[in-house]
């Protein structure tokens, strides 16, 4: 069941041959697309946005370990208290640490992809601790033991009579049933159970505002609001990227961010954290601590690049899995990875390294989609033909991403250098043409794997060279014969 | 300590990284949200196709529309934020206040037995149906998120133009209160089969009535 970036290839075939799946993802992408394009009626003002999201999103990266000191000093004024961690590994010991530090017994947490790629979940409960998930899609994928599929429905893989009978096996007391308002309200009623009892709350950070030491939570659900309200300890998770210089910078972000993701103008609920209960005024609730954790977690290698520094710019809207026709296609958990879709195959190499993912940037047609509705203008398909070159790299050349060079084949790479070679003298490219010309009855007989499911390509009997020097001379002979008159 | 450590070590690649770099092009000005001709229609529309109830009235009528909407929600146990209590005294004829103490004292009442939450807007944002909620001291975070119905009370005279507009004209950003909130609508989800369905974990019904000046 837990799909990996290493079986990509064997995933993807099986996500293609599940006419479930196939069904699931194309509804659901139609109807995602077709609420994108309803609220961005005008190319022009959507260009106008994106150029400033671009700015100001840039400008952040450019200061950004001036800012995240700023963020720092500012959420410590403001009583919010700044864990820093490298890896997961150390995200994780400090999040248990507050819980323990607590005596929490009962988690429960708002969507949040950072504590998705830090593996949260599996490491709390290593150690006994059940953390619940409270937003619908997470509920339901945690119910069946699942990952999400896609950064912003997780549950998008499955459909009504699914969760139906996911629902019926799963909770007491539960009819089969597939009204939607129904099982809304099953996923309602189980987890207000659990928000009154927790004593912990974790949350993601969609921006974190350096200048006045803001967390900003955007949903729809209320989860992230009860999750960081109700309990006596709320722990925002994000990773160092989401810091941003003013609030300023948050009215267009946000506008782009629901309206790429959801077609949405505003979502229900738009959360601005300054502070846990009474840093200020003598509040009656809110939580009593708040706690934020950012991560590096293979960030600062993408920084180091000029190039790959701009994956930093993402604001996790969506939009690029929803429009690539790949992952419309194979769904997102083909991808074996946390980030699935165009977007986490240009992440996923700096978190996990090129040796585990260098099949994922081929796993694109470049038709350009994703860049083309990317709110923060990233050039995906750029740098995943960069990401390409990056893991079949030789030795002759060392950077910065960890398993450089790892698809390096060196059969593929002496026939590239053979095919150079041959290419740079005409009298050799001559000769192997004209033995492939001569060899072509029997290349049908090969076993390549590109005739699986195709046919295979038969070379011309006579070569381009061939052709033009046979129409040379005859035309000659032509021009000749009209000079004799 | 590992988190001081860790921060040094991330602080040093990333200026390590930016030293020499180029600085990215000036932030380019917003689009502005074009000023709408009827704000509070506009408002009002979105709001109404968000799935809100709203409802505009005198203050002389409050008692009696607020008295309407509890009727027709069956509730019988309703709070009121203090200052909403404070600002429309008549309002304690249908509402009472929270019990004293803090939320530890009356969690349980407030996800178990009160069906009415009513709180007041601190401002509005006519281009997305938005309303602006500040709580604090005397009106709690949860009262406008955990009953199933809430019913916001707003001035017609802060209805901005936009969120820029109204963080600009306000100063937001010199000091933001503990917590800060946009609500535009019932809380919904479409996480099974894109399907929507309100009342996923906030109130299933909102309620937004519109005071004049």
């Amino acid at each position: 069941m837990h799909s990996t970036p290493t079986a990509f290839k064997a995933q993807a075939k099986a996500a293609l041959a599940d006419p479930v799946i196939r069904q699931n993802f194309r509804g659901a992408m139609d109807f995602l697309r077709g609420k994108r394009q309803g609220v961005f009626p005008e190319q022009a003002e959507f260009k106008a946005l994106q150029a400033c999201a671009e700015t100001i999103k840039q400008q952040a990266l450019d200061d950004l370990p001036q800012l995240l000191e700023l963020l720092e000093q500012n959420c410590t004024r403001n009583g919010i208290q700044v864990h820093w961690a490298e890896s997961a590994q150390e995200a994780n010991e400090i999040i248990d640490g507050l819980i323990d530090q607590h005596d929490g017994t009962q988690v429960v947490k708002g969507k949040s992809m950072a504590t998705e790629e830090i593996e949260l979940n599996d490491y709390l409960g290593a150690r006994g601790k059940d953390c619940i998930e409270t937003d619908m899609g997470e509920y339901i994928v945690q119910l069946a033991g699942e990952h999400p599929s896609h950064i912003i429905m997780p549950a998008i893989h499955k459909n009504a009579e699914e969760i139906g009978q996911l629902f019926h096996e799963k909770v007491a007391g539960v009819d089969y049933t597939t009204d939607v308002d129904t099982l809304i309200n099953i996923g309602r009623t189980q987890l207000r159970e659990r928000f009154m009892a927790a004593d912990i709350g974790i949350t993601g950070v969609n921006f974190a505002v350096a200048e006045t030491g803001t967390l900003c939570l955007v949903e729809n659900e209320g989860n992230g609001r009860m999750v960081s309200t109700v309990p006596s300890v709320h722990i925002a998770v994000s990773g160092i990227e989401k810091v941003i210089a003013s609030l300023q910078d948050t009215p267009p972000l946000l506008s782009l961010l629901t309206r790429s993701a959801t077609g949405q103008i505003i979502t229900t609920y738009f959360n601005m954290i300054s502070g846990p209960r009474g840093y200020g005024e003598a509040e009656r609730d809110g939580p009593k601590e708040v706690h934020l954790v950012l991560i590096d977690n293979g960030r600062t290698q993408a920084y180091a690049d000029e190039q790959f520094r701009k994956t930093l710019s993402c604001i996790r809207c969506g939009a690029c899995m929803n429009h690539c026709p790949v992952y419309t296609r194979i769904g997102g958990h083909a991808y074996g990875t946390v980030y699935p879709g165009p977007i986490g195959q240009i992440i996923s190499p700096h978190l996990l390294g090129l040796e585990q993912t260098n099949d994922l940037p081929t796993a694109s047609s470049l038709c350009g989609a994703c860049e083309e509705v990317c709110p923060v203008n990233i050039p995906i398909p750029n740098l995943l033909q960069r990401l390409r070159r990056q893991s079949n790299l030789g030795r002759e050349a060392s950077t910065g991403i960890r398993g450089a060079g790892s698809a390096r084949s060196g059969l593929e790479a002496l026939v590239w250098k053979s095919w150079r070679w041959a290419c740079c003298r005409p009298w050799a490219y001559g000769v192997v043409t004209r033995v492939v010309a001569l060899a072509r009855p029997l290349l049908g007989l090969v076993k390549t794997p590109w005739n699986k499911g195709r046919a295979t390509p038969r070379p011309a009997p006579k070569t381009l060279n061939q052709l033009l020097k046979h129409r040379a001379t005859g035309s000659n002979r032509t021009g000749g014969a009209h000079g004799n008159h | 300590m590992a988190t001081t450590k860790a921060k040094a070590a991330i602080l040093n690649k990333l200026r390590a990284a930016s030293s020499g770099a180029v600085d990215a092009a000036p932030v380019s000005a917003a689009p502005a949200v074009p000023t709408l001709v009827d704000p509070l229609e506009h408002f009002v529309s979105l709001l109404k196709a968000n799935h809100a109830q709203v409802i505009q009235c005198e203050t002389a009528r409050l008692q009696t529309v607020v008295t309407d909407v509890l009727r027709e929600q069956g509730a019988t146990r309703v709070i009121a934020a203090e200052r909403v209590l404070a600002e429309f005294p008549e309002l304690t004829q249908v509402a009472e206040p929270l019990p004293p103490g803090t939320m530890e004292d009356w969690k349980e009442q407030l996800f178990n037995e009160v069906e009415v939450g009513i709180t007041s807007a601190h401002c509005a944002l006519a281009a997305t149906g938005t309303l602006v909620l500040r709580p604090g001291a005397d009106e709690p975070r949860s009262l406008s998120l955990v009953p199933p119905c809430h019913i916001l009370l707003l001035r017609e005279q802060t209805l901005y133009n936009d969120l820029t507009h109204a963080m600009v004209d306000q100063r937001w950003a010199e000091q933001m209160p503990t917590n800060m909130l946009l609500v535009s609508g019932p809380s919904k989800t479409a996480d099974i089969q894109q399907t929507l369905a309100y009342g996923a974990h906030g109130p299933r019904t909102l309620v937004v009535i519109i005071l004049p000046q």
